[in-house]
């Protein structure tokens, strides 16, 4: 069988791995320009009526991939721009001629050529439906953005660059309890910082959207299902994957306040069987709301939101990044310090609740959080070095917005009295990170730190 | 919108559960999933399978695993709509040697299987539930499809503790039967599942058959031995470990139990179902390896 058929995204003999997908990469290829920034989804609100659990098909329609749309890459090569034309045949010419002009791709900032003899793969894409930013129908890049490399020089001298700027394998089987190791981890996490893009809710739905509800409720909501979480001993993922869901469901549907508890419980319930071993059952999560909601309340709920949100409930959330970027900063030490895992997790708990960080991809806040646990514990050396740039894949200035807002979150300026997570990390089994002093982190980002892109940009790959 | 019988129709009831159908001259997998009746638990909801099957199934664009075409609702029940495929695998080529019209088959057929399982662990998705019966096959275009995801999941890096008891029985890896690492086990028990069902497509019968845990064991360390400190580092701390492993055995030459089989075949096979799940070949590496040579 000809291998080329078999598989798509398979690994094809003798080829090597594909170049790590970087955020530059992902950026340059969906066409946005900053880390922090999102993009902006606006969706009309019409009160279609919906068929339950409708649309939720695996595959393209071909009546869905209507217009010419274009999205003009403004940050790779400024001569590729990806449209959306009618048919799967004319997306895929299209991507393969507008794929062979490019000759580099940036990657912090620097420039990284592409060998002569490098093989582009000619993605295997589904109709590219409706505008390439909707929530839905995100490209998926990932295909694109990793080309196999035969070139094996190119790849010793990476290795060697890594060695010379001090970059600590962190998937080495070495490093880790080897029942836990996965040789698949740099794969995953490449899939993961694409796909963080897509189906994110909503900055600004409280504005757009929402008549009812404001952000202190939501704070007020999530502040509760952090003790409910903490009651039935969930899982930290489900959490997340709980106020997403929630996040994604008012970023498309009006709800009254009143209902907006009965969404909170339902999302944390479809969340729990995601996620949990054992989850709570239905009946629990009336019980939990004192029976505000009926059984028959929940499950309607259920329904409607698994039909609004498409059942896609595989997302990267902040807990998914985390794992990654603890494990980079751990690298740095010789046993596993176990305060900076709590103090991290604590920082991007405190995230949840506050509405404004909405706007900050789930990776860039996962950064922030390592950043500032690295430097809450030790002052005696900056906390981000090229092991933890080149597996968040971002600099320490493009942290910083992020990390002012974080810190002021966890110095509390603003006085909330939302203290489900304080109170949660004060206690013993985290180390009560929640007491520690947090340290002033403007110094960090004031003098010009000598950060890993200096050898980038003086190394042609 | 549609109602379901104004969508498809000339319904053929394949199980209980499972019907084939057609819309517009093409034919389709249907799947009945009753959501109110006791049989789900007692009216939970959505099952949590089923929430797992199609938020995995929607993340999935692969040659080698079924698609999902549709979901719809009618009353109680949650219809999932698959693309028709006409022969299950374990039927009609596990046990008819006849169905591989030719040598290379077979190796094609694991190839696919292998790069399949190894997109879905790149995908950060274990399948902990992968055997003959839940692969099928469109015979025209000898295409394998992987289908039935309601025991898969996500997983993350590190590995969090997931649930133990998953998976048929023949095909679960010496970890999980051991539950080794309190139940932190990954990715290579889908390569476990795959070195058992090669086994199968060479000897056109399970590699395993044991009736219980400790009697599949049993069979399992007397083809490849009993592990040891050497073989299978920390497997002696393993609590209850000696009641289950019985009397050490040598492992058997697999040359002259897979006779069939080429060196290259046998260095696959063996380092598929290798005892330790951190030495075990990832699938990644599987795909590679030089038994695939001219695939």
């Amino acid at each position: 069988m000809d291998r080329e058929n078999a598989v798509m995204g398979g690994v094809r003999e003798g080829e090597e791995r594909g170049v790590r997908v970087t955020r530059a990469m992902a950026r340059a290829a969906l066409g946005w320009v900053s880390a922090s920034s999102r993009p902006s989804f606006k969706k009309e609100c019409k009160n279609n009526s919906r068929t339950a659990l409708a649309d939720v098909s695996n595959i393209s329609r071909k009546s869905q991939a209507r217009g010419g749309y274009k999205k003009t890459n403004t940050k790779g090569s400024s001569n590729v721009s990806i449209q959306v034309l009618s048919t799967q045949e004319d997306v895929r010419a299209e991507l393969a001629k507008d794929l062979s002009t490019i000759s580099m791709v940036q990657t912090h900032d620097a420039i990284v050529e592409r060998p002569e003899d490098t093989e582009l793969v000619q993605p295997s894409m589904s109709v590219m439906a409706g505008p390439l930013l909707s929530m839905q129908n995100s490209m998926k890049s990932d295909e694109i953005l990793s080309p196999p490399n035969k070139d094996i020089d190119m790849i010793t001298e990476k290795l060697k660059l890594s060695e010379r700027l001090g970059i600590v394998d962190i998937d080495s089987v070495e490093l880790k309890d080897p029942q836990v190791w996965s040789s698949y981890a740099p794969d995953i996490y490449n899939n993961i910082f694409v796909r963080e893009f897509e189906r994110r809710p909503l900055s600004d739905y409280m504005d757009k959207l929402q008549q009812d509800i404001t952000p202190s409720m939501r704070g007020i909501l999530i502040d509760w299902l952090v003790e409910v979480s903490e009651e039935y001993k969930l899982v930290p993922d489900t959490l997340y994957l709980t106020v997403n869901l929630i996040d994604r469901f008012l970023s498309q549907s009006l709800v009254q306040k009143q209902r907006l508890q009965l969404l909170g419980v339902t999302c944390m319930l479809i969340a729990s069987k995601y996620e949990e071993i054992c989850a709570p059952r239905v009946e629990e999560f009336c019980f939990i709301t004192d029976n505000t909601y009926t059984k028959a309340e929940v499950l309607k709920m259920e329904s409607g939101v698994l039909n609004l949100l498409h059942f896609q409930l595989s997302v990267p959330t902040t807990k998914t990044f985390l794992r990654r970027f603890i494990l980079a900063a751990q690298s740095s030490y010789k046993v596993s310090y176990v305060e900076l895992e709590f103090l991290a997790n604590y920082l991007a708990e405190l995230t949840l609740v506050e509405y404004s960080f909405l706007q900050f991809l789930p990776s860039l806040i996962a950064a922030s959080a390592v950043l500032i646990a690295r430097w809450t514990l030790n002052q005696s050396e900056h906390p981000w070095n090229s092991t933890m740039e080149h597996y968040t894949n971002y600099k320490v200035s493009e942290l910083k917005t992020t990390v002012l807002a974080l810190a002021d979150l966890q110095l509390d300026t603003k006085g909330c009295s939302l203290n489900a997570i304080r109170e949660k990390y004060k206690q013993q089994k985290f180390k009560s990170v929640a007491n520690l002093s947090p340290k002033p982190v403007q110094s960090l980002f004031e003098a010009q730190v000598k950060t890993v892109n200096d050898a980038y940009v003086k190394t042609k790959y | 919108m549609l109602t379901l019988r104004e969508k498809y129709y000339d319904f053929d009831q394949i199980s209980s559960k499972v019907f084939k159908c057609r819309r517009d001259d093409q034919f389709f997998t249907m799947k009945i999933v009753s959501i109110l009746n006791e049989e789900n638990q007692a009216n939970n909801g959505v099952p949590y399978w089923i929430i797992r099957e199609i938020s995995i199934l929607k993340e999935l664009d692969h040659i080698n695993i079924v698609r999902l075409i549709d979901v719809m609702t009618d009353g109680p029940d949650l219809f999932l709509v698959f693309e028709y495929l006409d022969n299950e695998f374990q039927a009609d080529f596990l046990k008819n040697p006849k169905m591989f019209m030719y040598p290379q088959m077979k190796k094609e057929f694991l190839y696919q299987i292998l790069n399949t399982v190894a997109y879905l662990h790149a995908r950060k998705i274990l399948l902990r539930d992968l055997r003959p019966e839940n692969i099928l096959v469109n015979v025209r275009t000898q295409v394998l499809k992987i289908a039935l995801f309601g025991a898969a999941r996500t997983f993350e890096a590190p590995l969090e503790a997931y649930s133990s008891s998953v998976g048929c029985l023949s095909y679960r890896s010496p970890e999980v039967l051991f539950q080794f690492g309190c139940e932190k086990y990954s990715t290579p028990n889908d390569v476990w599942a795959v070195g058992c069902i090669f086994g199968e497509m060479l000897l056109h019968r399970p590699l395993f058959s044991g009736p219980s845990d400790v009697e599949l064991l049993d069979e399992i360390f007397t083809l490849l031995g009993t592990p040891t400190e050497e073989t299978w580092p920390g497997v002696t701390s393993i609590c209850g470990t000696c009641a289950l492993m019985g009397p050490p055995q040598q492992p058997k030459d697999l040359a002259k139990e897979f006779p069939m089989l080429n060196p290259d075949g046998l260095d696959l096979l063996s380092k598929m179902l290798c005892l330790c799940p951190n030495y075990r070949i990832s699938a990644e590496d599987a795909v590679k390896h030089p038994y695939f040579k001219g695939v």
